[in-house]
């Protein structure tokens, strides 16, 4: 049963969308944070 | 006793032989004249049977003696019923048998084949010439020195009589390709292996030293130069370098292929966890991407499959890498007619993470305040919209998007860097692949990627981000300063280290208008180069 979880929690695009648009919207809060030690 | 014209015997000799000599015991009692069957010749084959066989009136009628079978299948009886049946009396003697006639035909069938292919395969075998090794005599022994190939590997890299060596250690990982710690250790492990050790030829000369056929090898590995290239050197003849090679190169992958390609243990991927945090990238534990091989002697028969779009014939390199240009997956040996889609489907990584045995759910990662244990991979657009896998956005449009695919095409890049860095250190897999098999070509690449991460991890803080350099080694416990890095890369102390790729991304990253950037443009090459120079706090 594992099997067929993991099998369709990988292959999901909908989990897929939602981790590129999570990691879209974290770089963008984050990114004075980031961007920090290159502006003078 | 009068013994019966064996010879003549037709019918009753094909009813008398159906028993193979080791199973004699069995029918025993089926021969009742002892010898009998010793003197009877083979059985030859149906199609190659005289003409009398099928004679239905033969030439000794069945006696007593001769005659096993019980008078409701006596053979005059089967041909009688033949002939009033219309049948032939080969298939009357089919028609009869219960099999074991049949059986003791396709043998002798069976075993005339075997012997007319038995001829020309012993022609064959008189006429090869038949290996001698070296022999005195037999052709003149090339005087090629040995000593003074060792000799000169040994001035040049080791020294002699305490004169130190000719080349350092900058030289020798240029001329070698590997670092004089990984050499060292190759060396160690493979001179007692018995195709590496100095042997005794036929004619009583001592033959070449272990650290001249490794040094000759890494040369062809590392520039992949012809293997009598290397005989003014190291003085070995071609077939021993090449010899060398193919041995080294599979005692690499038999020995350290569970040592160097393999997953990251539960300590790594949090490791991983801590830099793809600092990337901005949460979960990230590497960077997927393939390239293609080119394969120089790809039989014609093959060559629909391993032809790429671009023309020539190869294989394809799946390979995952992380920003230390770590090789932590690697999958040699797809046709080169398949994409990144196809090679993915095939590779055991895609297998074991749909399975769930890889990557370990207990490893968790937060990204915009949602807790996730599937960790993911960097790839391009091809690949497809799978859960592990982060691919740029599409057709981007906000800041938000244009800045996401910014940094995960710069991010994306360590493993594109890899190929790069993988190709240049050690040609071999550079130039086109000289081997007859996939299986040598696998085996190849594969050795090259054990001792492209056994270079990794000799120097691996030289491979660091400056960024993370200044602030502290691969292990994150902060021993490394500014000035030391600086040191290090022959550069001028007091400045700060800015303007690596990573950070070249950074400010790439900036919308227009959106911050100040840093003073100095953004190198042309991603090398480590020190933007801005101010006193140290």
């Amino acid at each position: 049963m594992a099997i067929f979880d993991a099998w369709g929690e990988t292959r999901s695009p909908t989990e897929h969308e939602q981790l590129r648009t999570d990691l879209t919207a974290h770089l963008w809060s984050n990114r004075g944070e980031l961007l920090a030690p290159y502006v003078v | 006793m009068t013994r019966p014209a064996i010879t003549r015997i037709v019918g009753p000799t094909l009813l008398c032989y159906p028993v193979p000599p080791s199973r004699s015991s069995r029918f025993a009692s089926l021969f009742p004249v002892q010898g009998l069957r010793r003197k009877i010749r083979a059985p030859a084959p149906l199609c190659l049977l005289p003409h009398h066989f099928y004679d239905p009136h033969p030439c000794v009628p069945f006696s007593s003696t001769t005659c096993l079978r019980s008078p409701a299948t006596h053979p005059s009886a089967v041909r009688m019923e033949a002939a009033e049946t219309g049948m032939s009396s080969a298939a009357s003697f089919l028609a009869e048998d219960d099999g074991a006639v049949v059986c003791a035909a396709v043998r002798a069938h069976m075993g005339l084949l075997l012997l007319m292919q038995r001829r020309p395969r012993a022609a064959r075998a008189r006429r090869r010439r038949p290996y001698r090794g070296s022999v005195l005599g037999r052709r003149p022994n090339k005087r090629r020195d040995f000593a003074a190939g060792l000799f000169n590997i040994q001035r040049d890299y080791f020294g002699v009589n305490a004169v130190p060596p000719v080349f350092d250690d900058r030289d020798y990982e240029t001329r070698l390709c590997v670092p004089r710690s990984v050499l060292r250790r190759i060396y160690l492990a493979v001179k007692d292996e018995p195709s590496f050790q100095q042997r005794i030829s036929a004619t009583g000369h001592l033959q070449a030293r272990p650290l001249q056929k490794v040094v000759a090898a890494l040369r062809v590995i590392a520039f992949c130069e012809a293997a009598y290239r290397s005989d003014q050197y190291v003085r070995l003849s071609r077939l021993t370098v090449a010899q060398a090679t193919k041995l080294l190169l599979e005692f690499i992958v038999r020995r350290w292929e569970t040592t160097y390609l393999r997953r990251p243990s539960q300590s790594e991927l949090k490791k991983m966890m801590e830099r793809s945090v600092e990337r901005c990238v949460p979960g990230c534990i590497g960077s997927l991407d393939c390239t293609h091989w080119e394969w120089n002697q790809c039989p014609t028969g093959m060559a629909g499959a391993y032809q790429s779009r671009r023309g020539p014939r190869g294989v394809v390199v799946e390979a995952v890498g992380d920003e230390d240009l770590w090789i932590w997956h690697l999958f040699v040996g797809a046709p080169g007619s398949l994409n990144d889609i196809n090679v993915l489907n095939e590779s055991p990584l895609r297998l074991d993470v749909t399975a769930g045995r890889w990557p370990p759910r207990g490893v968790t990662f937060t990204v915009n305040g949602i807790t996730r244990t599937q960790l993911h991979f960097l790839a391009d657009g091809i690949y497809p919209r799978y859960a592990f896998i982060v691919s740029p956005h599409p057709m981007p449009t906000t800041d938000e998007a244009m800045t996401f695919n910014r940094l995960q095409v710069a991010i994306r890049k360590d493993v594109e860097r890899l190929f790069g860095v993988l190709r240049k250190r050690f040609r071999i897999a550079l130039h086109p692949g000289r081997y007859r098999s996939v299986k040598q070509l696998i085996t190849t690449y594969k050795a090259v990627s054990i001792l492209h991460n056994m270079c990794v991890e000799s120097r691996r803080d030289i491979f660091l981000s400056l960024r993370r350099g200044a602030r502290g080694t691969n292990e994150g416990d902060g021993g490394c300063s500014d000035d030391e890095v600086l040191q290090a890369r022959r550069l001028p102390p007091g400045g700060v280290l800015m303007g690596t790729t990573v950070g070249r991304t950074m400010m790439a990253l900036l919308p227009p208008g959106d911050l100040r950037l840093a003073a100095a443009a953004p190198p042309a090459r991603p090398t480590l180069t020190v933007l801005q120079t101010r006193p140290p706090h």
